[in-house]
């Protein structure tokens, strides 16, 4: 299998994975049992772990392949699917640097928390919406990469027209 | 003073967003930014990653050694609207820019 194919799963992978992790400590966060806690700081660590491990995975992807592989085929003259790259990818790229830092932010939140006594109940639960916008940013991060992937499969006359 | 490392990190990163932002619109505008930022790290958007990053980190450590009586859950807000509000705005620019 091609090397940036793997990357890209491994991206795609570490990106979901973190989102996953951001959920799980919404959940808890909402929760505040106290043996939830330990679970939330785990889930804190290992979610900014994955967004910025998906941020290096994608970005070296994005360097050195997109550029000069498949943006050539999303912009093509023949192309009517230019939207995927001007707009998408654009807002794509972009929208996820706000993404790692913002989980780095929150697992420093869970990092120095003894206990859920240390957050009033209004703040837990914005604690909790913290997390839980980390993950819907990184489905919404999954959205779009599905769009250009299908966009790209589409043009290039993959069977089922790329979906 | 409680939650403070997480309060200066709220902080800087809401700063590092629309620094972001501010980076990504100004760099479509003027091609010699671009290529600054390009010639900084062989990539555009490498830099822009860089630059933010650095931003955040040197935020957060000045920030929690200054320390203030700041409100985490008002932190956590601009934080939250101001992630929110960085990306529609740049998921707009591109659309219109695009047109």
């Amino acid at each position: 299998m091609d090397f940036f194919i793997i990357l890209v799963i491994i991206h795609i992978g570490l990106g979901e994975f973190g989102g996953l992790c951001f959920l799980w400590v919404a959940v808890e966060t909402f929760n505040r049992k106290d043996e939830g806690l330990r679970r939330a700081k785990i889930a804190s660590t290992i979610g900014a772990i994955s967004a910025v491990s998906s941020w290096f995975a994608g970005g070296y992807y994005y360097v050195k392949h997109y550029g000069t592989m498949v943006k050539p085929v999303l912009i093509a003259e023949t192309s009517t699917l230019k939207w995927a790259h001007k707009i998408v990818i654009e807002a794509k790229e972009h929208i996820f640097l706000l993404i790692p830092i913002l989980a780095v932010t929150a697992f420093l939140l869970f990092f120095k928390l003894d206990s859920w006594k240390d957050l009033d109940e209004a703040t837990s639960k914005k604690v909790a919406y913290l997390a839980l916008l980390i993950f819907l940013m990184v489905f919404l991060m999954a959205a779009m990469g599905s769009l250009v992937s299908g966009s790209v499969r589409s043009i290039l006359g993959a069977p089922g027209g790329g979906i | 003073m409680k939650n403070r490392l997480a309060i200066s990190a709220l902080k800087a990163f809401s700063i590092y967003a629309v620094v972001i932002v501010l980076m990504v619109i100004a760099a479509e505008f003027s091609p010699p930014f671009k290529k600054f930022l390009a010639d900084l790290t062989g990539h555009h958007w490498t830099a822009k990653g860089v630059i933010g990053a650095s931003l955040f980190i040197i935020l957060t450590v000045i920030f929690n050694a200054k320390g203030s009586d700041d409100n985490l859950g008002k932190n956590i807000n601009i934080a939250i609207f101001t992630s929110v509000s960085a990306s529609l705005v740049m998921f707009l620019f591109f659309f219109i820019h695009a047109m």
